[in-house]
């Protein structure tokens, strides 16, 4: 599914909560809107689900509006996750299957299937409060893609999860990008997203702060990062020719330090000002770029 | 559509196979009956198996005690809904100290009547001795007798004086001690109470009654009612009305209720009339309070559970509360249903006798269903908006609290209807929306209110209903949605102003 945003815009009680929002999500695309929490991420996943309306701005999917088709083509893990404590796994399966307008045996066919396939079908007629943690998120992912659909919007994927599930999540991200569906995750786990997101959108205070294929997104961030650690001012280490940008967080300082420039001269240059008890050189990577792009008031919170 | 349905269908079979609604369905009946048929069927058994017994003491009068005892043994029959009431006089005991007094009084009492005895014999002897011719002897024996006479009569003064102070005294002291034995005898619970008649009783038409508790007024209706006859009785004589013609004006009336209904009439029953309506009235608001509660737990349990989101994102709001009212609605319908069956399966097996229950017509049973549905589609409107903030702050608590209360103020207010189902007062109270069920299903076989009564409190509902329903979809959404947890009022205005 094509799924195309246009300057989608939200606000409550007068303050804003995603402003000017654009994008394309393409058929086989992984698309991350990343960000602090706050930053607008769930408001924007759920105007694209049509649980909000915009204040302004559109969405369109294959170049429709949403429709009843549209919405039983997409499927849901909202970042608070629950079900239906007193019901068993069987019925809530087959319920959310159904709402998704899939035919009541085909329901029941697909919930078997998947219970089996993951290692539930001994708890079928279990009551869902009596699963383990574990089972329980593992029966959220399921309802999420029980009707099979050709777009998948995942809230927070890479948090609250058991570390099973967390491979499962990310198999069923690399199992629907292979079938050539579209995913669009909201998450503010920057450093995982980027493992797995073909385009991202970064996302602050509700604006679009950078907005790339992340190809070109390192391309354009291809400086190197130096982290410091040191018990001495780091501010000092500001005005070392080469330093772009310092960040720094408590006694850690990270330089964005010009590509052209010599690392050597630059790391000399920094183990004279200060008495380092730390350095490392890497390449930045997603989150280092949101700590070099953030306003300066958003990056304590990162 | 199909979403409605699905939601409706999941909603109504989910709530029919809980096992709260086993218990309401099934335990709420007898327990219901129980409350209100129990203490009726403890006070008739109560008023049947135990005889009153009343204490009687007469001060300075005397019959009266036995003329009332006759009364109300006369007046007493085996079926009455009155207790039987058997008078027992209190008279004083005649021992001890007090016999020794009495036996004094009498000593006493034969002193001054033989000493009247000799005053008289001696005024009888000067009369025969003043009608003998005059001579010597005439005159020394009337001057004598005249000197015995003085001196006698002084005796027979001062005996009469001695007398006099001691029966004072012996009748404040009888007066007390029948009086200390009455109380005595309402201490060892051997009677209930007892009545005080003096001359003055008749004369002033007040006639005290002691006891030690309150006596339930329902108890003391033929003891009240034989006294008043007794008066009436004894005031008659006295203007010289013969017993014959007593009697005859005294010939008690009963009073055969019959209640026009339609073209024919039936006669009072107070099962039929009032109880079976209450009864009715009970069930269809428990019925309109489990069903709406459902509608409210069902939301606030999405709520916290985090499902609601999951569930907005493949059906509307409209399609969730339509679906869930609807659904919920159906199991309320199911709920006085299985009642009914109860009901039929009770008359057919001769445990409710039909009788009981003729203000049950097609016609009513239509328009009870009707005021249900209305009852719990406003109730379910209202909680549509309050369940999604039921976790929130404490105005929100207070206003559950608040409409919880407003579930018992109907049946509260019932006695009104009961007293007088027509009145202006009711008619106007029935057009309040969460009055209109209660009132208008008690006034139905009550009162057989005037048509304009249902269409104008049926209107009002539905206003009322849509407008809820407009608000509490707007705020179910927002408040569904919203991150924060602590709803004040203003909150809620805000939520309501939400796009």
């Amino acid at each position: 599914m094509h799924v195309k945003a246009e300057n989608l815009y939200k606000e409550f009680d007068g303050k804003a909560a995603v402003v000017d929002l654009s994008f394309e999500a393409r058929a086989g695309m992984v698309m991350g809107i990343l960000g602090p929490p706050e930053a607008g991420k769930t408001t924007a996943l759920r105007m694209i689900l049509n649980v909000l309306d915009p204040d302004s701005g559109s969405v369109f999917y294959d170049d429709r509006p949403v429709s009843a088709a549209v919405r039983n083509a997409m499927g849901y893990l909202p970042e608070l996750r629950g079900l239906y404590q007193k019901y068993s796994l069987n019925d809530v399966l087959v319920y959310f299957a159904r709402l998704k307008n899939v035919s009541s045996k085909k329901a029941r066919v697909e919930a078997v299937r998947l219970m089996d396939r993951f290692g539930l079908i001994e708890n079928m007629e279990s009551p869902l409060a009596s699963l383990s943690q574990e089972m329980q998120e593992k029966v959220q992912i399921l309802i999420a893609v029980i009707h099979n659909p050709d777009l998948l919007v995942l809230d927070e994927p890479f948090s609250g999860f058991e570390a099973k599930n967390y491979r499962l999540i990310r198999q069923v991200i690399d199992h629907f990008r292979s079938e050539g569906k579209t995913i669009i995750l909201a998450s503010r786990e920057l450093s995982e997203a980027e493992t797995i997101c073909d385009e991202v959108i970064l996302l602050d205070r509700g604006g679009t702060i950078l907005q790339d294929n992340l190809k070109r997104i390192y391309k354009r961030f291809h400086e190197n990062l130096i982290v410091v650690e040191a018990a001495d001012n780091l501010q000092a280490l500001r005005t070392i020719p080469g330093v772009k940008k310092l960040v720094q967080e408590k006694q850690v300082a990270r330089l964005y330090v010009d590509e052209q420039v010599s690392t050597q001269k630059v790391l000399d240059a920094i183990i004279r000002a200060v008495n380092v008890s730390r350095i490392e050189v890497n390449r930045p990577n997603l989150n280092d770029i949101y700590l070099q792009i953030a306003p300066t008031g958003m990056k304590e919170s990162s | 559509m199909k979403r409605f349905f699905l939601v409706t269908a999941w909603e109504f079979l989910h709530r029919v196979r809980a096992r709260s609604f086993l218990v309401a369905t099934f335990l709420m009946p007898p327990l219901l009956i129980a409350m209100v048929v129990i203490p009726s069927l403890y006070y008739e058994q109560s008023q049947a198996s135990q005889d009153q017994v009343i204490g009687c003491v007469e001060l300075d009068t005397s019959a009266y005690s036995q003329l009332l005892s006759e009364r109300l043994a006369n007046a007493f029959t085996p079926n009455s809904s009155f207790p039987r009431v058997i008078l027992e006089p209190i008279v004083l005991d005649t021992t001890g100290r007090m016999r020794v007094d009495y036996q004094q009084l009498n000593a006493l009492r034969h002193n001054l009547d033989s000493l009247n005895e000799a005053y008289n014999k001696i005024k009888e002897r000067r009369t025969y001795l003043f009608q003998r011719p005059d001579s010597q002897s005439k005159e020394k024996l009337l001057s004598d007798s005249y000197e015995e006479m003085l001196f006698t009569r002084e005796q027979r003064d001062l005996a009469e004086i001695e007398y006099n102070r001691m029966q004072t005294r012996m009748d404040s002291l009888a007066q007390k001690a029948v009086l200390a034995k009455a109380d005595s005898l309402l201490r060892t619970k051997r009677i209930a109470g007892y009545l005080l008649i003096n001359s003055k009783s008749f004369k002033e038409g007040v006639v005290e009654f002691h006891s030690e508790q309150p006596i339930n007024f329902l108890r003391l209706h033929p003891l009240e009612q034989s006294l008043q006859v007794t008066l009436v009785e004894e005031r008659m004589r006295q203007e010289g009305i013969t017993v014959y013609k007593i009697q005859e004006l005294l010939r008690p009336i009963k009073i055969q209720e019959l209640l026009l209904e339609g073209a024919h009439k039936r006669e009072f029953k107070f099962m039929a009339t009032y109880l079976a309506p209450i009864l009715a009235v009970l069930f269809i608001s428990v019925a309109i309070f489990t069903a709406s509660g459902y509608v409210f737990n069902s939301i606030a349990a999405e709520k916290s559970h985090h499902v609601v989101e999951l569930l907005l994102s493949s059906a509307s709001p409209w399609q969730l509360i339509a679906g869930k009212i609807v659904g919920l609605g159906l199991v309320g319908v199911v709920q006085i249903l299985i009642w009914m069956a109860l009901l039929a399966v009770l008359v057919f097996a001769r445990l409710v006798p039909a009788h009981d229950i003729v203000f049950l017509t097609p016609a009513n049973a239509g328009l009870f269903l009707l005021y249900f549905l209305l009852g719990y589609l406003f109730f379910a409107s209202i909680f549509v908006g309050i369940a999604p903030l039921s976790s929130a702050g404490q105005e929100t608590h207070y206003l559950t609290q608040l409409l919880r209360l407003l579930a018992v103020v109907p049946l509260v207010l019932a006695i009104l209807v009961l007293l007088a189902p027509n009145s202006m007062l009711v008619r106007f109270l029935s057009y309040i929306p969460f009055l209109t069920p209660t009132f208008m299903i008690l006034r139905t076989p009550l009162g057989q209110p005037p048509a304009i009564d249902y269409y104008i409190s049926s209107a009002i509902m539905l206003i009322f209903i849509i407008f809820f329903l407009f608000f509490s979809a707007k705020i179910f959404r927002a408040a569904n949605l919203a991150q924060r947890r602590d709803f004040s009022l203003r909150g809620i205005l805000e939520l309501l102003q939400a796009k």
